[in-house]
This record gives C-alpha cells, structure tokens and sequence, in this order.
C-alpha cells in the first residue's frame, strides 16, 4: 500500500485513530490511552478488544526497539511513523507504516513470508519453542512478537515495501483483527 | 527474608512476594520498555528466597496484558518456581485469566506445557 493510500483510507474508512508523527516513548503511552479510549466507545466484545490492543503494543514496540538500532532515525523524519486504527465489518484493521532500512527489507520479508505461511496451531508451536529454548536480547522480544500478531490476529498478515530512496524503504503492515 | 514489593503502574505490574505472609503475586499490566531490566530485581529476589523457601509457595499470577518480551521474563520467573517443586517442595503457579479471554488463558497453558511445576489454570469474573 502506498503512503499516499494511506490518508485516502483515512477519508474513505470508518477511521477511530489517525496518527503520523514521531515515535517516542511518550507517543506510546498516550496512544495507548488513546486507543483503549476509542475502544471503549465502540464497545466490542472482550476478546476482540484485548486482541487489538495486544496488537497494538507489539507493533508499536517492535518499531521503537528497531529505531533504537538505527542510529539516524532519531534525528531525521525517518523516525516518523503512520498509524490507523479503523472500524472494519467484522473487526477493526491496525495499519501501521514507518521507515526501515533497505538492508533490512528482504530479512524482514522473509520472516514475515515465513510466519504467514504457519496455520494456528504451527504458529502456537512455534511461540512455545521460542519461548522455551530461544534467549532473548536486550529490549528485543526474541522474534516472538511477530508470531504473536499473527497468532492474535488470526489473519494473514498483509504488507508492503515501498521504497523511498537508495537508503529506506516505507514498510507498512496491514492487520486485520476480526 | 525481606519482602520484595513494588507498586504497579501504567505500564508495568504489581509484584508482591511477601514471605511472612505466604503472599506471592503479579498483577496488572506488564508492558515495560525494557522487559530484562524490569524484572532482574524479581528474579534476584526470588534466587535468593530458594535459598531458604517456605514450605509452600503459592504464586498468583494475575495479568492483563503482557507484551512478548514479559513472557521471556515470565518464564525466567516460573523456572524458579519449578525449581522449589524440583527440590520437593510445595510449589504452584496460580494462572488466572478473564471469562472470555480466550488469548490469556491460552498463555497460561502455553506456561503449563514449559514449565514443570504445577500451572493451574483459574477462570474469573473479573481481577
């Protein structure tokens, strides 16, 4: 999905959050008042509203824990993020897209190609064994987080690489929580 | 031995281990920035309690949200645990989750299948 479709999904769907700005700590908590906030209002069920917040503070994490590597991404637009959290017929639909090296692309490609592949139970196995055997690094989730989203979501998870210059690529991730 | 007590807040979990009183819990939410430097005090203190445990050691675990990196840390905590029940003491982990939230008690026998210590599984109304 292009950038530019991004804000034409802001106008067209049934949007309860549109964010584009920095990442931050800060931005993590607020938006995470923000979100329990709009969800309440929407009143859906328990399961589902504790899916997309799970959700939520996974992707944010990752993004934040992947902009601590990149040294430059503090200081230059490349730390910006979109977020949108929309009302969708069966659920919502997280969409989140921030910048991330060209380097990283096909190793984050493939690791998401790999978990898409996996049906519910392989992804529970999956989860289990990286949680018992796997040790983890500092601030990192051990790659669990990704299995995580897509075991919650219940959904392939669908995405996209745009690339912006001979540096960054746009990676946007479109979840579907139903 | 001292009690380890530390307050929960927006982000990050109650946990009381309060021997004097048999209490021992984790409540709340558990999504802190850095999961490891968060929960090495708790693992510490717990290393240390081995030393001289009670003879039962009740662990109640009562979690709203945990993000992927506090499950690491979970598991660092519930080997403890399994390691009084290894060395024959009574030791359980009270796992309870919310009717309907069918994502935490699944999370709660993921812990039963790696950890070989009781897990009890405790469905509730509400925390």
């Amino acid at each position: 999905m292009q950038i530019k479709s991004h804000y034409q999904n802001i106008r067209d769907k049934d949007t309860l959050i549109a964010y584009k700005g920095k990442m931050s700590n800060n931005f993590f908590n607020c938006m995470l008042s923000e979100v329990e906030d709009k969800l309440e209002l929407e009143n859906p069920p328990l399961k589902l509203q504790k899916k997309v917040i799970n959700i939520i503070i996974e992707v944010f994490q990752n993004i934040h824990h992947y902009l601590k590597h990149v040294d430059e991404s503090q200081t230059d637009k490349k730390n910006t993020i979109i977020f949108l959290l929309c009302k969708s017929n069966k659920g919502f639909t997280i969409y989140v897209g921030n910048y991330v090296k060209n380097d990283a692309v096909t190793e984050l490609r493939e690791r998401i190609d790999k978990i898409n592949e996996l049906n519910y139970d392989e992804l529970r196995k999956l989860y289990r064994f990286k949680l018992e055997n796997e040790s983890f690094h500092a601030g990192g989730g051990a790659g669990l987080g990704i299995i995580d989203i897509a075991r919650k979501s219940g959904t392939k998870i669908s995405y996209n690489f745009e690339v912006i210059n001979t540096s960054y690529s746009f990676f946007s991730l479109n979840i579907a929580v139903n | 031995m001292e009690l380890y007590n530390l307050e929960s807040t927006k982000r990050t979990p109650k946990i009381l281990f309060n021997p004097s009183q048999e209490s021992f819990l984790i409540s709340g939410r558990s999504i802190p920035e850095n999961s490891i430097d968060f929960f090495k005090p708790a693992i510490d203190w717990l290393s240390e309690y081995l030393q001289e445990p009670l003879d039962e050691t009740v662990l109640e675990v009562k979690l709203e949200y945990f993000n992927t990196s506090s499950s690491k840390c979970l598991v660092d905590i519930f080997r403890k645990i399994e390691m009084l029940h290894k060395n024959g003491k009574k030791a359980v982990i009270k796992w309870y989750f919310v009717e309907e939230d069918e994502d935490m008690q699944e999370s709660g026998e993921d812990f039963k299948k790696i950890i070989k210590a009781p897990v009890e599984l405790i469905k509730t109304n509400k925390f």
